[in-house]
């Protein structure tokens, strides 16, 4: 390019002169452009939206997340604890596990967990399925319970609804359903 | 160490100097797109000064911004 | 006469490294356009979020270690082949360092493409930082040691010719592209020295099963105590081309000869004890030293401030002898119609603009709030990305012809290809930042989370990834552009005897002006040692008694 001066290429001068100026307002202009109007924003909001940054945290109302270790119907009769919370993921599946464990009373009345469904981050709702339901009878079951469900590659349960039978002293049941948003889930890979 | 001596067996030492000694003519003189020669006497880079004070200038606002956003402002800072 | 026919041995090495260089630029380029539709969730058809992190490690090997070295190996080989004006000394010797150093490269790739075959039992999805607990096929590392060994015999080849030319001239300065070359390379060796004992004495026996703990701040040390120096590793050479070759395609000369030197030589002493600014965030270091890296970054930029002052005086140099006047208006009479030209003074701009980012990088407190967010890719590929890999592309334009005795195709395309590349490069790169100072990590397939929004300050996630995306996309076309533009020339260029004017003028402050100490090369590479060791051995030895060697033990407090 920077090797002809004939004057038969005068043409292909003005044209390449035409091309570079159209070049430097593209592949300069365009840029800079960018970057001045960064700046002006950044500046803008440091300096001028100060207020609106501090109004900011404006009483959210928190849906508390429910992780490992937390109590299910805490206000009823039979809480129930989350024992386990986790997904399992080797090569083949990825497996979501939940344990929850029903404490020790001495007047335990029967009482029946259900999982009704889950929501799963993607949107999905599944429904538990068959054997979703636990009875834990007076006495002779294990306080502890324990499932697993095997769920689509990649994909995290958000919110479980679960419900729960209370038998109440004067020979009613009530039934009660719980949502209950889940927290983080931790991931386990399991390598064989 | 890193000097490494070895045999000279196929080495090609050439006396032809082309490339490092200048030809008579400057290369500026050789070169159509120049229009004078400038030598080291009478050439001052007030441009690049220029250009080096307003990188210079750009730098140290950057630097006052940047304080004013991490320490004085009421942005995030580390020590919360 | 050009190089070709002046050292046709040369010129083929030379073209060996740099269709290396130009395969592993493809692939790794392709690799970065997936990536950058991947993680925005403006596409992710092409691999699963599992594969995502095979396709980063394949990236960053390629692009930051596989093209940059290679290209490197051939630039140096053009440059010492030619200031020495002699071809190298041992025929069988320089092709076996190419030979293995290729076959290192092979073995790493291949164990990285490995991931992407179903049921494969070979991967290294351990990204180009390489340190554990990720851990690779044996194959992966043993390769990437042999390509340091090569590299090290591509050296060695250097300094043997510079020996025999010494031989012939005793009281001639070290012409200044060897000097270049012969610098940088004895910075390579000090700074090699980290990852060389990483991957024979750590990673190989542990990836074989020899060995199953490891403590993982020993490795991480040493990767650093190499990671910082071979920034300066990719960036020296770009130097080299803008101190000896772009001061001549402005049409003027290099400024000071002992300018140039100087830089040289602050870079061996400074680049490798600076490792630790790396490691701001690492637990078992302690703060003392990182303050003292830090302290060495905050000096590392004055060569920096050297070059950009040495680079522009001479662009201006020739701005003004082609006819520029005033305080700017100069920068009008610089020849922003050839590609060659255009590339290097875009990636001069960029890397003006990374040394923004890399001043809150280097900053102790204030790199905490951008670490290891997407902000860090947006600072590198405006350093590594830009800085570096434009200026190997463009100044291609001038030496392939020189290479092959053909002159360039397609030159309207290769004018749009770096002013392409530095556009989508400020997309992509600038809302990389913006997206780091929202908190949005790196090496994320997919950057998203339940019940988390992001909060840019301002604008919004959407908005930056799209600008990451259509970056991404100008980039690959800037990328295809460039390897058409090569490809077809190299195959298909008219044959000339003088297909480009490949005369380099002497700098207007000539070596006689320069002081001879700094051509002392046993006195700075004794000195940088010394430095090496003052920065790395007090912070070891603290290590140790804290039980690197017992990993798994309880830290003790110190
Ligand atoms: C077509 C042009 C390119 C595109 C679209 C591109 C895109 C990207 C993106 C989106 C990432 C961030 C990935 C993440 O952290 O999740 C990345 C990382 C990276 N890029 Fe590029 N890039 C390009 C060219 C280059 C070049 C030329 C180099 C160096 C010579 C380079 C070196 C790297 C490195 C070292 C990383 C970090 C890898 C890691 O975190 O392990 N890129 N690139
Ligand atoms: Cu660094």
């Amino acid at each position: 390019m920077t090797e002809n001066h004939s004057n038969s290429d005068s043409d292909s001068r003005n044209s390449s002169k035409r091309l570079v100026k159209i070049l430097v307002i593209v592949g300069i202009g365009i840029p800079v452009l960018v970057e001045l109007m960064t700046l002006f924003n950044l500046i803008n909001v440091q300096i001028f939206d100060d207020e609106e940054v501090q109004e900011q945290p404006e009483p959210v109302a928190e849906v508390r997340q429910v992780t490992e270790g937390d109590t299910l119907f805490r206000d009823y009769r039979f809480p129930v604890t989350i024992e386990l919370l986790r997904i399992n993921v080797s090569a083949q599946e990825w497996r979501f596990e939940l344990g929850l464990s029903v404490p020790d009373s001495v007047d335990r009345e029967p009482l029946e967990i259900e999982l009704d469904s889950m929501q799963l981050n993607s949107g999905k709702i599944l429904a538990a399925g068959r054997n979703r339901s636990w009875n834990i009878q007076e006495g002779h079951t294990p306080p502890r319970i324990q499932a697993e469900w095997e769920l689509p590659n990649g994909d995290i349960p958000g919110t479980l609804y679960i419900s729960s039978f209370q038998q109440m002293q004067n020979d009613t049941a009530s039934r009660v359903q719980q949502e209950v948003p889940l927290g983080n889930i931790p991931v386990r890979y399991n390598r064989e | 160490m890193l000097i490494i001596n070895m045999p000279d067996e196929t080495s090609h030492s050439t006396d032809a100097n082309s490339n490092s000694t200048e030809p008579a003519k400057s290369w500026e003189q050789r070169n159509p797109e120049i229009e004078r020669e400038i030598t080291i006497d009478e050439y001052q880079p007030t441009g690049t000064l220029t250009l080096t004070l307003l990188y210079f200038a750009i730098v140290v606002l950057m630097w006052i911004f940047m304080y004013f956003v991490e320490f004085a402002g009421n942005a995030p800072s580390i020590i919360d | 006469m050009t190089f070709l026919h002046q050292y046709p041995k040369a010129a083929k090495v030379a073209k060996a490294n740099f269709i290396v260089a130009f395969i592993a630029l493809a692939i790794g380029g392709l690799f970065g356009f997936i990536q950058a539709l991947h993680r925005t969730d403006v596409f992710r058809g092409f691999f699963n979020s599992g594969e995502y992190y095979t396709l980063l490690t394949g990236h960053g090997v390629l692009l930051a270690l596989i093209f940059t070295t290679f290209f490197i190996a051939g630039l140096f080989v053009w440059g010492v082949t030619r200031s020495l004006d002699r071809e190298p000394e041992n025929m069988t010797f320089t092709w076996s360092w190419f030979w293995l150093m290729t076959i290192g490269l092979i073995m790493t790739a291949v164990t990285i493409l490995g991931g992407l075959v179903p049921d494969s039992s070979i991967r290294a999805a351990v990204l180009y930082t390489f340190y554990p607990p990720l851990q690779a096929h044996p194959a992966f590392y043993i390769g990437l040691a042999l390509v340091i060994v090569a590299s090290w015999m591509a050296g060695a080849d250097w300094f043997w010719s510079y020996n025999k030319w010494r031989k012939n001239h005793p009281d001639e300065r070290i012409p200044i592209l060897t000097f270049m070359a012969l610098f940088t390379m004895m910075m390579w060796y000090v700074c090699t020295i980290g990852v060389a004992v990483e991957v024979v004495g750590l990673l190989i026996p542990w990836s074989l099963g020899w060995v199953t703990e490891i403590e993982p701040l020993l490795p991480r040390t040493l990767f650093w105590y190499f990671g910082h120096a071979v920034v300066y590793f990719w960036l020296l050479p770009a130097y080299y081309v803008w101190y000896a070759i772009l001061p001549k395609l402005s049409g003027g000369r290099l400024f000071s000869d002992a300018m140039t030197r100087i830089v040289f030589v602050i870079f061996l002493l400074l680049s490798t004890p600076v490792g630790y600014h790396h490691q701001y965030a690492d637990p078992g270091i302690s703060v003392g030293f990182k303050f003292y890296a830090m302290a060495t970054t905050m000096l590392l930029l004055l060569p920096s401030l050297m070059t950009l002052f040495t680079v522009v005086a001479s662009m201006e140099h020739g701005a003004r002898q082609r006819g520029g006047k005033g305080y700017l208006k100069w920068i009008g009479k610089l020849p922003w119609d050839s590609p060659a030209f255009v590339g290097c003074a875009l990636a001069g701009i960029m890397f003006a603009a990374g040394g923004f980012s890399g001043m809150i990088n280097a900053s102790m407190n204030i790199n905490l709030l951008i670490h290891n967010t997407i902000w860090v890719p947006g600072h590198f590929h405006l350093t590594v990305g830009t800085a570096v890999a434009l200026t190997f592309m463009a100044i291609s334009y001038w030496l392939i012809p020189q290479l092959t005795g053909r002159k360039l195709k397609f030159k309207t395309l290769a004018l749009i290809q770096p002013y392409a590349w530095f556009l989508g490069m400020t997309l992509m790169s600038n809302a990389m930042h913006r997206a780091g100072l929202a908190g949005v990590p790196r090496r994320t397939a997919e950057p998203q989370y339940s019940g988390f929004e992001f909060e840019p300050i301002f604008g919004t996630m959407a908005e930056m990834d799209w600008q990451i995306a259509i970056g991404g996309t100008i980039l690959t076309i800037s990328l295809i552009l460039f390897l058409w533009v090569i490809t077809a020339s190299w195959m298909g260029g008219e044959k000339s005897d003088r297909p480009v004017d490949d005369y380099i003028p002497e700098p207007l402050s000539g070596a006689e002006h320069t002081p001879k100490i700094l051509d002392n090369m046993k006195l700075w590479f004794a000195l940088a040692i010394i430095l090496v060791l003052l920065a790395y051995s007090f912070p070891l030895w603290e290590m140790i008694s804290d039980g690197i060697f017992e990993p798994g033990a309880l830290p003790r407090p110190s």
